[in-house]
């Protein structure tokens, strides 16, 4: 199975994230095709909401930058993960920038899913999603959940659905259950 | 007192974000008493992010506006909220809002981000104004688009006459109205009117009628005409990652 992990951990300092993600990249790369993307080494336009990638370069972002390969990395896999330490309340600015940047893999058209207008999908397939995050500090109780109801929704408009939420808490082998049983 | 409000629209001035913010600041100083002072300000450039949060400090209430980007704020405004964290205020804010607004018609877009701004908020210690969600927000520029005078005239009817309940969401005079109105009734009672909360929630169920009006006109007065302009119509369907 093709796996991307985007890594979107803009502190390299932050070495018990990057540990975590080490054990997972190691113990998954036995059998399976790993594509480990740290987007904080990457150059990211932000998206500037121009609908060039719908009306102008169909398909395509506008703009020059690193995220044509994260695209591609993305669309040739069966599974991506989102990894991202929590930082106020969310997953990361760097991976923000990096998922604005999927808007291209849609269609400015439109399908009605159980009563609510998305964007028709570009492509027959997309991968499964899946979400690794470190808590931080002072988190209240429900962000968890918060986060993966947005994981969710971002999951629907990718046309795919959200295979697993764990924290970097959760053992290794957890994860590697998720993976392998989806 | 000071009233910041902050513009994530990555469209910055030509946002619609910042049409709402604009109407909403018209109402907020139609009857200026002089005691209270509203500002806007736009985050566009990431590498200024940090230096806006001195505005913020120095704000007693604030309100941030933004269009929703796959499902949640746009990555510019997390930098904002980033560049927060641990951030040592003289004073403490006393309240923050939201505006919200989506491409998509209906409610249910937003209301997960909504859970995230509340605990925001309370990350801040301030109090939670609410979240004013607008969706249908890129129908302001198809109703700007359109040029020919009988397609000007099929939107206004539409609009009037609320058709398939979507016909108001191209009644650009409207959306702003219900943000003025917002503004005067923010600066007087200081809290979101819900009544004109309500009025822009609508239409709160999208039906198969619905659905396919509002893609009538999206696409055909919309995408195909910036398709057109740009010669794209053939590459529409494009899929370079196959």
């Amino acid at each position: 199975m093709q796996i991307t992990i985007l890594n979107g951990n803009s502190n390299p300092k932050d070495t018990s994230f990057e540990q975590y993600i080490s054990q997972v990249t190691s113990q998954l790369e036995s059998d399976h095709d790993i594509t480990n993307i740290k987007l904080r080494k990457l150059k990211i336009k932000l998206c500037t909401g121009c609908f060039g990638c719908w009306v102008n370069t169909p398909g395509k972002c506008i703009f020059n930058d690193d995220t044509d390969m994260i695209r591609e990395s993305y669309m040739r896999s069966d599974l991506v993960i989102f990894a991202s330490p929590v930082i106020m309340g969310f997953t990361s600015a760097l991976l923000k920038s990096a998922q604005d940047k999927l808007l291209p893999l849609l269609h400015p058209n439109f399908t009605l899913l159980k009563n609510e207008i998305h964007h028709k999908y570009r492509y027959k397939t997309y991968p499964l999603v899946g979400l690794i995050v470190s808590k931080e500090p002072k988190m209240q109780d429900n962000d968890i959940s918060i986060i993966t109801d947005i994981y969710n929704r971002i999951a629907i408009n990718l046309n795919t659905s959200l295979s697993f939420s764990i924290t970097t808490q959760s053992p290794v082998k957890e994860l590697m259950y998720a993976v392998n049983n989806f | 007192m000071l009233l910041t409000i902050f513009n994530g629209s990555p469209r910055g001035k030509q946002s619609n974000s910042r049409f709402l913010c604009d109407a909403f600041m018209k109402g907020y100083i139609e009857k200026d008493d002089g005691k209270d002072i509203i500002q806007i300000i736009d985050l566009i450039e990431v590498a200024k992010i940090k230096s806006l949060r001195s505005i913020f400090a120095q704000s007693d209430h604030v309100i941030i506006a933004f269009p929703l980007y796959i499902d949640s704020m746009p990555a510019q405004v997390k930098y904002f909220f980033e560049t927060l964290k641990n951030y040592k205020m003289k004073k403490q804010i006393q309240s923050i809002g939201f505006f919200v607004q989506s491409g998509f018609p209906g409610k249910i877009h937003s209301t997960f981000i909504e859970q995230y701004l509340s605990n925001f908020s309370m990350r801040l210690g301030c109090q939670y104004m609410g979240t004013v969600i607008k969706g249908g927000g890129e129908s302001i520029k198809i109703s700007a688009l359109q040029k020919k005078i009988i397609h000007r005239l099929i939107f206004k009817i539409a609009a009037l006459t609320d058709l398939g309940r979507v016909g108001h969401l191209l009644d650009n005079k409207k959306h702003f109205n219900h943000f003025y109105e917002l503004g005067k009734q923010y600066k007087k009672f200081h809290y979101f009117d819900s009544h004109i909360i309500k009025k822009l929630d609508r239409p709160k169920k999208i039906n198969w009628f619905n659905y396919s009006l509002y893609k009538f006109i999206a696409e055909n007065f919309y995408w195909n005409t910036l398709l057109k302009r740009y010669n794209s119509t053939q590459q529409r369907d494009n899929t370079p990652y196959s």
